[in-house]
């Protein structure tokens, strides 16, 4: 069930997304912006910290006041 | 004046734990094992070198042995890392072993130096932990919270606790009468090497010796005979020559000349063929050889013997005897198993020693057994010759710890010790609860066992173990907890100490006949239980050695004892013994003066230099029968020897906390004890940088209005975990029956018991052994406002098939679109895979409420290549059925929450935010909160904390004054009108500020009820508990009623057709079960009926079948 509505189906190709278009984060020590594709290694290239922060929404998000 | 410097001389405290911290005696156990003992394990002549029965030329030598500071090797590279990074990537935070070796590689001698074993796990805030002596500012920098513990590991992300462990001393004589009334005296011997107990015993008038390697109880007379006593003469002389204690031995004399033992000689053989598992005719050696070497090494192995020089034996077997004489004719004697002075703590430093030993010696075992393998072969004359770091395998020491530490079992074959349950997950749920958990001490009693004595609270444990703090059920008075200033010893040297008692007088024992041992006015002094010698001025000996101790020139944590009634004196410098500072007095007079506490407040002093100075000394609890110890200044007369510092002190950080706890009735401050620990509240200053699997944290939490010193000396006022309440004490609409409290709904609102729920899901992209590894994949195109629900969880994700972080998660919703190639096996290669070898593998979030996704981050460690986590916080602002309580063991839980219009007010406007119903009071007696409240209303007006400390805190009187000149009731009772029809209310109310903590039972983790739902796949019936969305169970207890009442169609219902109705095909000519139209044991299809089961029974008969019973199916309609 599950299967039949993941992208491939839907979508006219299936692209593990890391093919498409690198996603950027931010090195958890300098800062930096890192690009990985999924079999890279984790490592900054400015530092060479191992942690790495996905960045925040760009669009603003409306929350419920709980 | 004394009054003042009575109030002065506990900033003592603050002094002492800024200096030790709570869990400073973890710490310090750690350093010494990391500094001193890992070298004595190294350096011992059993682990020292590693020699080859193949080559006698052959060895490995370990020259000396460092831990080095934290630090991991990623990619040929070493960095050092900070505790939180190995919070974050699951790392395990753990520094390199490194030893200097010297061995022999072909025909020459090589040194190395600096070669790694293995890897040491690190505690947070030991010798060689990066957060050592930092300040705020570079503690904040490595994003750690400046007040956290510390006194942990961080073994693969997780935060593990060794507990303190409590155990019966060792190598001391403890007597006492077994379940037949006979007289034990035994000592449990711990060396380096063996560990062993021996039981001198009585049995009917005759005394005998009872080893574990020994198959039966061997008489006294034989095992003195055996040692090389000749005379019975002597035999007396060792035990007593007074008349009881020849009375008593007579009958065991007797018993050695019945069995025709005179010699030596004889003795040894009878011993000898006693031994368990005799290995006499394996090695060739005589029984006489085998029995003196059992009574060499095994049998009382702590008491040193060299060359078969039994004297010290013969004297501690003599010692032995006597006491089980004197227990026997004065049952007085008899020691107290429960006794604190008779207990040591072990903590991490001595436990991981242990363990490493034990992984020391198999690793050089294996060494050996490599070495061996490698010279047994003839030598092949080319190539490079043999080099022993070769057969070192590094993994093994890092893996047994890292093990050992992470599941918390401790397997020590070498002693047979089987342990579990040694460390902890650190608990997280607020910081008094991680507070409490490093100052606990876990005893190793049988919980199941009912007797009370080691439950029950000893006179002795007075101001080292908290009298309150104990969990309620199985392991009450099991589980202690460290009072606050107690400190638990470490091993010191033992050479120093001896030296210094021979030179003070002590007289070698041996010098003596054992006549003249137990001569009056002589002291026989023993060094850690162990017989040192006799000396003839008891006095001048002990108060020379305090001298000394208080001069500094030995550790102060060196306890003399003098044992009056024994004529005997107890020095010891043992470690894991309890002991607390006191302030001493001489000549009625405090040493500790007014301009000293001036000194310490002006930064000039720390309280080691009143240790150093000799004003405060620490004493053990066994020297604490040695002291005359005054509570407070006034108490002090003639025969005072010490001052408790402040009495608060007995009590221990999370009783602490309690504002006027001797106010209350004691099995209340139990329960806060119980509850403090599961308060919501601020966790660490680094809260939100944590990544635990679930944080409870409190929005706003308030400091106590009411405080003691003890939330300041914990910095509990800095990490608090509760709001300032105003309170009426009245009751309100009966929704307030059994401890229910009415919450106002605006104060909820204002953010009142507001929590935040943060929790972390992990999900890791894994490679496989074939190469391939699991990928991320785009998540669905929702198109449309309405998208079905299978669909629709892919909402929250970004293009890259991972959550965008700020987005709202419910229940069910994808936080990572993971797919794992469906071949694991087979080498192919990634990229020509095709969508249809992946199968979908996604997390998913799990939770009541939209939550919010706070962030994401991806790390690896070397397990792991791609760690993904996510962390949500969710806000719940209180709701009804959540628990609340005060600081006094009162709970309860919301049973309405009311507008604020509706709530009751006072002339000034003022409306509570909490009613809490008056019935709670009188039958509890806590009238501790009571004056809480009157407190900290006056508190209120002054702009002050108020101080509830225990024994001590403000006055009731003052307070009320405060209160009458704000032009208050001085009793704290206000005039109130009615929220809902304005009138007066017809009592005065009893109202202030007390402080509430929310407990972490919240109604939205519990709520639970399902319709038609999942079913267990075996049974087909409903699943079990609110995880699994399951059934609500109609038990058996319930079943009863419903058959009392006759209701069989309602039984019917539940338990069949509501829960695992099946219909089965059964044979009626034959009463099996059949195929739908078939029946195979009759080979027809003629006799088939439907029948309505459950699928239970009919999963039993076939379950049945299977083991060849036949259940039989007899059918008749009705």
């Amino acid at each position: 069930m599950d299967e039949s509505l993941l992208s491939r189906q839907n979508e006219p190709s299936s692209y593990t997304v890391m093919n498409v278009k690198p996603v950027s984060y931010i090195c958890g020590w300098c800062g930096k912006e890192n690009e990985f594709k999924s079999k890279d290694e984790l490592r900054c290239i400015g530092c060479g910290y191992r942690i790495f922060y996905k960045k925040r929404l760009a669009e603003g998000m409306q929350y419920e006041a709980r | 004046m004394s009054q003042n410097s009575h109030q002065e001389q506990n900033l003592l405290i603050p002094a002492f734990l800024q200096l030790r911290g709570l869990v400073k005696q973890h710490i310090d156990s750690y350093d010494y094992f990391l500094t001193t003992d890992i070298k004595q394990i190294v350096s011992s002549p059993s682990n020292c070198c590693v020699l080859s029965d193949y080559n006698p030329d052959f060895y490995l030598k370990y020259k000396d042995i460092r831990v080095l500071m934290p630090s991991i090797e990623e990619d040929a590279v070493i960095s050092s890392i900070t505790p939180h990074e190995c919070r974050l990537r699951d790392l395990t935070y753990a520094a390199p072993i490194e030893v200097d070796i010297e061995y022999i590689k072909g025909n020459k001698i090589i040194c190395r130096s600096g070669l790694e074993i293995g890897m040491m796990p690190i505690m947070l805030g030991c010798c060689n932990c990066v957060l050592r002596n930092k300040s705020e500012e570079e503690l904040a920098k490595m994003l750690e919270c400046p007040y956290d513990p510390r006194g942990y590991f961080i073994i693969k992300g997780v935060e593990k606790v060794i507990l303190i462990q409590e155990q019966a001393s060792k190598n001391r004589i403890i007597v006492e009468i077994d379940s037949k009334n006979n007289v034990v005296a035994q000592v449990t011997s711990s060396t380096h090497e063996k560990k062993s107990r021996t039981v001198v015993q009585s049995k009917g008038s005759k005394i005998y010796m009872k080893h574990n390697t020994l198959s039966e109880d061997i008489p006294i007379a034989i095992v003195f005979k055996a040692l090389g006593v000749q005379a019975d003469q002597e035999i007396f002389q060792l035990v007593g020559t007074q008349k009881q204690y020849i009375d008593a031995l007579g009958m065991s004399l007797q018993e050695c000349s019945i069995l025709n033992i005179l010699t030596e000689k004889q003795a040894l053989r009878f011993i000898g063929s006693k031994i368990k598992n005799s290995k006499a005719a394996k090695t060739g050696r005589t029984k006489i050889e085998e029995a003196r070497d059992v009574l060499a090494t095994v049998v009382l192995s702590h008491v040193p013997c060299e060359n078969y020089d039994f004297r010290a034996k013969i004297r501690y077997l003599g010692i032995m005897v006597r006491k089980v004489i004197d227990a026997m004719n004065d049952p007085k004697k008899v020691d107290d198993r429960d006794y604190y002075g008779n207990k040591r703590l072990e903590l991490a430093g001595q436990l991981v020693g242990l363990l490493f030993e034990d992984l020391f010696k198999r690793f050089n075992s294996d060494i050996k057994k490599h070495v061996d393998k490698i010279f047994s072969k003839p030598k092949s004359s080319k190539g490079e010759p043999f080099d022993v770091i070769t057969a070192m395998n590094k993994k093994m020491i890092t893996e047994g710890l890292n093990n050992a530490i992470s599941t918390g079992n401790w397997s020590l074959k070498r002693f047979k010790m089987e342990r579990a349950g040694v460390t902890e997950v650190l608990s997280r749920l607020s910081y008094m609860s991680a507070l409490g958990m490093m100052t606990r001490i876990n005893s190793q009693f049988e919980k199941t066992r009912k007797i009370s004595g080691p439950r029950s609270l000893q006179g002795s444990q007075f101001g080292m173990i908290c009298p309150s703090d104990t969990p309620e059920g199985e392991s009450c008075g099991l589980v202690k907890t460290l009072a606050l200033t107690t400190h638990i010893t470490i091993d010191q040297p033992e050479e120093q100490i001896s030296k210094l008692a021979f030179s003070l007088g002590v007289e070698d024992a041996s010098l003596f006949s054992g006549d003249e041992l137990y001569s009056p006015g002589v002291f026989r002094v023993f060094l850690n239980g162990q017989p040192l010698g006799v000396h003839r001025d008891a006095d001048f000996l002990i108060n020379s050695l305090r001298e000394i101790r208080r001069k500094g020139k030995i550790s102060e944590f060196v306890s003399v004892v003098k044992v009056e009634e024994e004529q005997q004196i107890h020095i010891a410098c043992d470690g894991g013994r309890l002991t607390r500072p006191f302030i001493i007095i001489e000549k009625c007079k405090s040493k500790v003066e007014p301009k000293h506490i001036k000194e310490l407040t002006l930064g000039l002093r720390n309280f080691d230099d009143f240790v150093n100075e000799g004003l405060v000394e620490y004493l053990d609890v066994n020297e604490e029968n040695n002291a005359v110890i005054a509570m407070r200044h006034e108490n002090i007369s003639e025969d005072t020897t010490h001052l408790e510092i402040d009495p608060f002190t007995i009590l221990g950080c999370v009783a602490g906390l309690i504002p006027y706890p001797h106010h209350n009735q004691s099995p209340r401050n139990t329960y806060q004890c119980a509850m403090g620990k599961q308060a919501l509240g601020i966790i660490g200053y680094n809260q939100f940088l944590r990544v635990d699997t679930v944080l409870y944290l409190l929005a706003y939490s308030q400091t106590p209005m009411v405080r003691t010193k003890t939330i300041e000396i914990v910095n509990y006022d800095k990490l608090p975990a509760g709001h300032n309440a105003s309170v009426a004490v009245m009751s309100y609409s009966g929704y307030d029956i059994e401890d229910a409290i009415i919450l106002n709904k605006a104060s909820s609102e204002r953010g009142f018991g507001r929590s935040l729920i943060v929790k972390r899901q992990n999900s890791d992209l894994r490679r496989y052994n074939n190469g391939l590894s699991d990928r991320l994949v785009m998540p669905p195109v929702i198109h449309g406002d309405n998208p079905p629900p299978s669909i629709k969880k892919f909402h929250a994700l970004d293009k890259g098939g991972i959550v965008a972080v700020g987005s709202i998660v419910q229940t069910g919703d994808v936080l990572v679109n993971k797919e794992t190639p469906v071949n694991k096996v087979d080498d192919i290669e990634m990229s020509k895979l095709t969508d249809n070898d992946f199968k979908p593998s996604f997390t998913c979030f799990k939770g009541p409420n939209p939550t919010q996704v706070n962030r994401l981050f991806i790390a690896c460690n070397p397990e792991e290549p791609f760690l993904i986590k996510t962390v949500t916080i969710e806000t719940r602002p209180p709701e009804l059925g959540d628990k609340f309580s005060s600081r006094h063991g009162q709970k309860g839980v919301v049973g309405l929450i009311v507008q604020q219009e509706d709530m009751p007010f006072n002339e000034q406007g003022w409306c509570p935010d909490m009613i809490m119903n008056p019935h709670g009071f009188p039958s509890r007696m806590t009238v501790g909160k009571l004056i809480e409240l009157v407190a900290g209303k006056s508190g209120v007006f002054q702009g002050k904390f108020k101080y509830g400390t225990a024994f001590a805190g403000d006055k009731v009187i003052d307070c009320g004054e405060i209160l009458v000149k704000n032009g208050f009731n001085y009793t704290g009772k206000d005039v109130l009108m009615c929220g809902t029809s304005g009138e007066l209310v017809g009592a005065y109310i009893f109202s202030g500020p007390l402080y509430y903590q929310k407990l972490k039972h919240m109604v939205a983790d519990k709520m639970h009820a399902r319709a038609i739902g999942p079913k267990t796949a075996l049974t087909r019936q409903p699943t079990e508990g609110r995880a699994r969305e399951g059934g609500l169970r109609l038990g058996e207890m319930e079943r009863d009623c419903l058959i009392g009442y006759g209701a069989a169609s309602l039984i019917q219902e539940r338990l069949m057709y509501s829960s695992d109705v099946f219909i089965a095909s059964v044979c009626e000519s034959c009463g099996n079960l059949g195929y739908e139209q078939w029946c195979q044991f009759c080979k027809s299809r003629l006799n088939i009926v439907k029948v309505k089961m459950p699928y239970a029974c009919k999963l039993l008969f076939q379950e049945l079948q299977a083991m060849n019973i036949r259940p039989k199916l007899n059918l008749s309609s009705s």
